[in-house]
């Protein structure tokens, strides 16, 4: 499955790039995500709980932060397994300014296999977007409480 | 005599299984028995790194969790049990459950056994398994090429056999004057079974015995198989399949499922019983089908078929199930030359493994692949002569005074009138008049087509000789015990395994006719090992011929003894007794008589017996039939194409069929209609598909379209009866013959009804968004060209 869009985030870049890389926030933010614990540099495990019908039950898995160029890009890999299958998601993250926000672009592929890939076919898109865009939106609440 | 053969006599075991009083393998509950539920791989092809069943034992109502480490040095591999000679078969190593690599999403890994089911499921959840994900291959002509992913390492380019047949045709088709080339794909079935598989073991410490009540076609090639593979001699061992709630071939095949539960019960001491999901049914029970097809065929310009030349690339999955390697040579490559004479024909199939569900029998199997392809071949072949497709089957059809009809590949056909279902077909469905419309509706933008399939297949499966010949790990010979009770009443056993297809009525027939008494009078049982001698099952349309035949002869002794009582009992010769409606008595003396249940009470009184003669009445035989039979017939079907949707629409289906004697013209029917909505579903609707990583996307009703009722017209049925020669009732098979004939017979409609868009061929299903877009293409093909 491909994974692109574009969000923008009310923020510079710097901040931006460092809300969306910071394990704190990102526990905040990602729906499902409960704890991020480092294992070395830019890896963590991670721990998931997915209430989506297609998808709902614990993860497990890692998340990395690769080619990290900050402000400007990263690559996002994520692996984890858990009742309904695995999904391993591997995409780019760029933020170009745009105004005083930042415009954020992600492009990549998720690979979902198990039962998520034969019984939740019709609905993982639509559940993936659903997921991206809470996950977006409650990045772009911290970023406006940065600011006040 | 009342003739009772032939009669629509009402499904004796409709009253219990319309009743919901059936009794199947998941309604059995036994004291102690512990449920069993399967860790699968969500990988296609995986290399397991870890497994950990700490947290799963822990947890509530857990009594065992096992690994395929726990299994693997106590219990034999799954077995292949059909090995086509001369065809370098490499049996693929089957694991009952993976311990250091997955070939396919479903393979299992680990079992949990818990006190209920679903506490073994939320155990089963708990099971951590670490994967590293490996390449995957799932199509066939992908899998079979240099550097592919290897499926098995040992298996070179994952060809697990190389079959051929056949004569080299290289110079029929450098000198012939017309030849069609087309590629074919025979997508994959799900067969869907109303009930999913089930089983559950139950070993007997102190005697050693295990009993094993399963969902099997074939309860006593079970037990053969699962003796070797459990190591519990046949003698302890005894397989039982009460009701099973139809099976199309995905119960042939012996699972690993099955071995778990046995080996489990022996080992906690429990009963132990697993049944699948519906989830599992879709991605672990055989699939059927899957072939890359490249034909050719030579022709003369005014409509001679002269020879047909096949390639196959035939997907087995990640493993060969049981029956698995017959199905694409045996049942396949020596028919493809489908009802015509043609003088020389050719096959060549690649067993290819790939990442996918192991693929086996399937209603038809092997045959419906086979008459697809020279169905459509004809049609494509009429096209480039531009004769009417009807006119080149009536000119290459084999003509009754060619039976018995060797065909190119050496097969018998053993008795047949093919034109006469031709002609039968045209009284029901009248072509000029359809012709003259379809030219009238294209004038308005409507588009309606006819296709037509005339087909013939090999059943009553089969001669044992021949299938020793052919690699058949078994005998297909059937065995049957007429048993009369002192009372007259008759208890029947067979050797078949009848799963829905109504036996146990066909066959009390059988025996009602023949020795004249009411069929009320008759129970059929079947599916238990220990009741039944022996018996090769039900598949491959052969219950009632072959399983028929052995009733028949078993019939013929009882009588012969019966007789004699009756004539000692009135005091005359034997040859002076004649026996009607039930009644022995002696020629020219009607008033003197006996009836069969006073000569059924003196066999078992034995008070006054002929000298020398063995108490009881009881008849035991068993049949190996002399040849294959061979149903043949002949489809029209009728559609609707909607040019804007591109939805297609069945108006019509006529379907005439010869599968020899008709015992119940009503199961008949039943039958018939049963194998045209899986026939026409794989024409329009069904296909499994799976992703590049090997994930079934198709793993729920939601995306795979099984037929429902009201996407079918009534059917248009008719017969004509060409009784089997060899066989002794005269019966052919019909179980499989509408899932043969209807799948090209609508295929054709719909490119009749495409042949404005100039449209030659498109993959099956026929999806309306398939056909649209090929539609579309077309469309905007032509402005262009006209510039």
């Amino acid at each position: 499955m491909q994974l692109s869009g574009n969000k923008h985030i009310p923020a510079s870049i710097d901040k931006a790039y460092t809300l969306l890389t910071d394990p704190e926030v990102l526990t905040r933010t990602m729906p499902g995500l409960k704890r991020l614990t480092p294992i070395s540099e830019g890896a963590y495990a991670a721990d998931l709980e997915m209430g989506v019908a297609a998808i709902k039950g614990k993860y497990q898995g890692t998340m990395r932060i690769e080619d990290a160029s900050p402000p400007h890009s990263y690559r996002l890999v994520l692996d984890g397994q858990g009742p309904g299958g695995f999904v391993s998601v591997n995409m780019s993250v760029e933020f170009v300014s745009d105004g005083d926000e930042a415009s954020v672009s992600y492009q990549g592929e998720a690979q979902v296999g198990g039962t998520i890939a034969s019984m939740g076919q019709r609905m993982i898109s639509g559940v993936a977007n659903y997921l991206t865009n809470q996950f977006f939106q409650n990045v772009a609440k911290e970023a406006i409480q940065a600011k006040n | 005599m009342t003739q009772v053969m032939g009669q629509a006599v009402k499904r004796h075991e409709d009253i219990r299984l319309i009743r919901g009083q059936g009794q199947y393998t998941d309604d059995m509950k036994l004291p102690g028995m512990v449920y069993a539920y399967i860790v699968r791989s969500p990988y296609a092809h995986a290399r397991i790194t870890e497994i950990n069943t700490s947290r799963a034992a822990s947890m509530p109502g857990v009594v065992a969790v096992f690994t395929g480490r726990d299994v693997k040095d106590e219990v034999g591999l799954i077995p292949t049990a059909w090995i086509p000679p001369d065809a370098d078969l490499k049996v693929t190593p089957h694991s009952v459950l993976a311990y250091d690599e997955v070939r396919y999403q479903g393979d299992g890994v680990a079992v949990v056994i818990a006190e209920t089911p679903y506490l073994a499921q939320d155990a089963a959840l708990a099971v951590d398994v670490k994967y590293e994900s490996l390449p995957v291959v799932t199509d066939p002509f992908e899998a079979q090429k240099d550097g592919a992913p290897q499926v098995h390492t040992d298996i070179p380019n994952n060809i697990a056999f190389h079959w051929k047949a056949g004569e080299n045709l290289d110079e029929i088709f450098a000198g012939a004057e017309v030849v069609v080339k087309q590629h074919f794909r025979q997508q994959r079935l799900i067969p869907s079974a109303m009930e999913p598989r089930s089983a559950l073991a139950q070993y007997h410490a102190a005697q050693g015995e295990l009993t094993l009540w399963a969902t099997t076609q074939n309860p006593h090639i079970h037990r053969l198989l699962m003796s070797g593979i459990l190591g519990i001699p046949e003698h302890k061992l005894r397989v039982i399949a009460i009701d099973v709630g139809g099976a199309f071939g995905s119960k042939i095949a012996c699972y690993p499922d099955e071995v778990i539960v046995s080996w489990a019960s022996k080992k906690l001491n429990r009963p132990v019983k697993w049944t699948e999901t519906r989830q599992e049914n879709f991605q672990v029970t055989t699939h059927g089908r899957d072939h890359v097809q490249e034909v050719e065929l030579a022709g003369t310009r005014d409509g001679q078929i002269q020879a047909i030349r096949v390639k196959t690339y035939a997907n087995m999955g990640a493993y060969l199930s049981t029956a698995a390697p017959g199905v694409p040579t045996i049942l396949f490559g020596l028919i493809v030359n489908g009802a015509y004479k043609i003088p020389h024909a050719s096959s060549e199939v690649l067993g290819v493994l790939t990442h996918t569900t192991p693929v086996d029998a399937y209603r038809g199997a092997g045959r419906p692949e086979a008459t697809f392809l020279v169905e459509r071949m004809v049609d494509l072949y009429a096209g480039a002569v531009q004769m009417d497709p009807l006119k080149v089957r009536e000119k290459n059809l084999i003509r009754h005074e060619d039976f018995p009809y060797t065909n190119a590949f050496g097969l018998q056909y053993d008795s047949g009138n093919y034109q006469e279902t031709v002609s039968k077909a045209l009284q029901i469905f009248d072509y000029p008049a359809f012709r003259r419309e379809q030219e009238t509706l294209r004038k308005q933008g409507k588009y309606i087509g006819v296709g037509f399939s005339t087909y013939v297949e090999m059943c009553g499966l089969g001669p044992s000789e021949v299938a020793g010949a052919v690699g058949f790990q078994g005998g297909l010979w059937e065995s049957a015990t007429v048993r009369v009770h002192p009372t007259g009443k008759v208890s029947v056993f067979t050797g078949a395994s009848p799963h829905g297809q109504g036996e146990e009525t066909t066959f009390a027939q059988i025996v009602a006719e023949e020795l004249g008494i009411p069929v009320d009078d008759i129970e059929v049982i079947h599916g238990d090992t220990a009741q039944i001698a022996m018996g090769w099952g039900t598949y491959g349309s052969r219950t009632t011929a072959v399983g028929g035949a052995a009733i028949h002869m078993a019939n013929e002794k009882i009588l012969e003894k019966a007789r004699k009582i009756a004539a000692h009992k009135l005091e005359v010769n034997e040859e002076d007794v004649t026996y009607d409606s039930g009644v022995f008595s002696v020629r020219g003396l009607p008033s003197k008589g006996v009836t069969f249940q006073e000569a059924a009470l003196d066999a078992y009184l034995a008070w006054n017996l002929p000298p020398g003669m063995e108490p009881a009445l009881e008849g035991t035989a068993f049949y190996n039939p002399k040849n294959f039979t061979y149903p043949f017939g002949a489809h029209i079907a009728v559609v609707s194409v909607d040019p804007e949707t591109g939805d297609v629409k069945l108006l019509r289906y006529v379907a005439v069929d010869d599968v020899g004697r008709i015992i119940n013209p009503m199961i008949v029917e039943g039958q018939i209609h049963g194998g045209l909505v899986q026939g026409i579903g794989q024409a329009l609707w069904e296909g499994a598909e799976f992703d590049n990583q090997g994930q079934l996307v198709t793993g729920s009703f939601l995306d795979y379209t099984v037929p429902k009722a009201r996407f079918f017209p009534k059917f248009e049925t008719a017969h004509t009866e060409t009784p089997s020669p060899h066989n002794p009732l005269g019966v052919k098979g019909v179980g499989e013959t509408g899932a043969i004939a209807s799948t090209p017979c609508i295929v054709n409609a719909v490119m009749d009804a495409l042949r404005p868009f100039d449209i030659q061929d498109l993959p099956m299903p026929l999806t309306p968004q398939k056909v649209w877009q090929a539609i579309r293409q077309a469309q905007t093909k032509e402005p262009a060209e006209s510039k």
